[in-house]
């Protein structure tokens, strides 16, 4: 890290919201799946076995599928963040430890369930159960592992209850410092999320929206115009997700309903902003007789409980430009830094914004993230 | 009363029916003077967000603050919407509904006398 971020950072050391750790199989959930779910994922006693004394070799129950395939050697892998010990990226924690912690000198590294969610899986109760031992898995092997590492805990958005007390049972844990959601084809903002709002806000634990439903889920929302046709073409169209999932939030009058929410978008990018924040203003300045419950500027609102990861940074024609897409969106709070390792479409701290001032890289680099996940 | 404004006369009352609006111009700016269920009120005519007339405006209620999901209609007769981008006005008071400290168009006295309805603009000092 070049000596002025590690200035900046001094005060509160670089906390990074995204970070993936990977199952080299299920079995490694073994040890937190009781027999009944084993049994569903074909994993433990139940991998290769079939009834009586004939053993079948069948594979073991397949995360969902991801519709869009990055065409990298390793699906959107990065191939330099593959482990002596030979398993794929993120899935050897002794080799990310030292691969992202302590290269880059990370104080805190929030980890979000990477490749193939259960969250918007057809079969819901699965779902529900696989959420539940994934979260013991996450705890138990991760978080305990190295203090620096801290998670947001898998809900089922298709089911709300079961998500509250998923939420009751862990969200109070030291280490859980958020609740992955994740994308369904009903928006943010209506009251079918409202019981998980609740509990978060009385936890003061923010919800994290992180892209994978929208390509593994059956429930996954619409990317506006219809399906895309390639990878490529459905992740530049993830922004498009954030800015109508913030639209309905605010639209539909959440954080009057439930003020000390924080919502995070992680992984759609930023420089969308902007556009985002005008227009809903001056829509609303028309149209307000429509949300009369909203009593301030809709981007006062974003501004207040929205938050945004910084990654997959775009890249403007004149890098510099990004200081101006924050300044135009008064956005220096509201940003959060991400590596998403071990992702092909990752920013590395010592590489990305190196035109911010060193006041907006402590915001963006530190502060803001310590008091979105109080850390 | 004369010491403080100037009276401009509008036309008679009798023109002015309810529902009817009148645009008058002094000191080469428009204002419109409507009739709102006999009651009369005197605007700027300009929106001074992008210029359109008001004068072409709904007069109309609107929803006043409300809760998260309910709605109360309220003010009923009491704005002026802008016929372009829908910004409501307060008839009385001239305040932009959404932002009333920010935006603001000027509003006039206006008074009946011997059928003839006069608006007062404050006398110009010196
Ligand atoms: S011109 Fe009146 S609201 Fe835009």
């Amino acid at each position: 890290m070049l000596e002025q971020e590690r200035q900046a950072l001094a005060s509160g050391g670089l906390i990074d919201a995204d970070v993936h750790p990977f199952m080299s199989s299920l079995e490694e959930m073994v040890p937190y799946t009781d027999r009944t779910l084993r049994k569903r994922l074909r994993i433990g006693e139940f991998k290769n076995s079939s009834f009586g004394e004939n053993t079948f070799t069948s594979d073991s129950f397949k995360l969902p599928f991801q519709r869009y395939d990055n065409i990298g050697p390793l699906h959107g892998l990065r191939t330099d963040a593959v482990p002596p010990s030979g398993k794929i990226p993120g899935a050897d924690k002794e080799f990310m430890v030292k691969d992202l912690l302590d290269r880059y000198d990370t104080k805190f590294a929030v980890l979000n369930a990477g490749g193939g969610v259960m969250a918007a899986y057809h079969d819901v109760d699965l779902s529900i159960e696989f959420n539940r031992a994934y979260n013991d898995y996450l705890y138990e092997e991760w978080v305990n592992y190295d203090p620096r590492f801290k998670m947001t805990m898998m809900a089922t958005p298709l089911d709300p209850q079961a998500t509250v007390r998923e939420i009751e049972r862990i969200g109070r844990r030291p280490g859980v410092v958020g609740i992955n959601l994740q994308n369904i084809n009903i928006p943010l903002g209506k009251r079918h999320f409202y019981p998980i709002y609740e509990i978060a806000e009385e936890y003061g634990l923010p919800i994290i929206l992180h892209p994978d439903a929208e390509t593994s889920g059956e429930y996954a929302p619409a990317q506006a115009v219809g399906p895309a046709s390639t990878y490529m073409e459905w992740h530049t169209s993830l922004g498009l997700v954030a800015q109508r999932q913030i639209i309905s939030l605010v639209c539909d009058g959440v954080f009057e309903r439930f003020p000390k929410l924080k919502v995070a978008f992680i992984e759609y990018g930023f420089s969308w902003l902007p556009s985002l924040l005008w227009r809903i203003d001056k829509n609303w300045k028309a149209l307000r007789e429509e949300v009369p419950w909203m009593k301030r500027l809709p981007s006062e609102y974003i501004l207040q409980n929205i938050r945004i990861g910084t990654q997959p940074s775009e890249e403007p024609f004149y890098p510099g430009d990004l200081n101006e897409i924050i300044r135009m969106s008064k956005a220096e709070d509201i940003l959060i830094y991400c590596s998403d390792y071990p992702h092909w479409d990752g920013d590395p701290v010592d590489q990305v914004f190196r035109s911010f001032s060193p006041e907006l890289k402590e915001k963006v680099f530190s502060k803001n993230g310590r008091e979105l996940f109080g850390l | 009363m004369s010491d403080q404004w100037d009276r401009h006369e509008v036309c008679a009352d009798g023109e002015l029916l309810p529902g009817m609006r009148k645009v008058v111009t002094i000191r080469r700016q428009e204002i419109v003077v409507l009739n709102v269920e006999g009651r009369l009120y005197a605007l700027q005519n300009r929106c001074p967000h992008m210029g359109v007339p008001l004068a072409h405006g709904a007069v109309c209620g609107t929803m006043v603050p409300s809760d998260p999901g309910t709605h109360v209609y309220g003010c009923h007769n009491a704005i002026i919407k802008c016929p372009l981008h829908g910004w409501e006005y307060s008839l009385e008071s001239g305040h932009n509904v959404f932002a009333s400290e920010k935006v603001r168009i000027r509003t006039y006295e206006v008074v009946v006398e011997d059928h003839t309805i006069y608006l007062l603009t404050p006398k110009k000092i010196g």
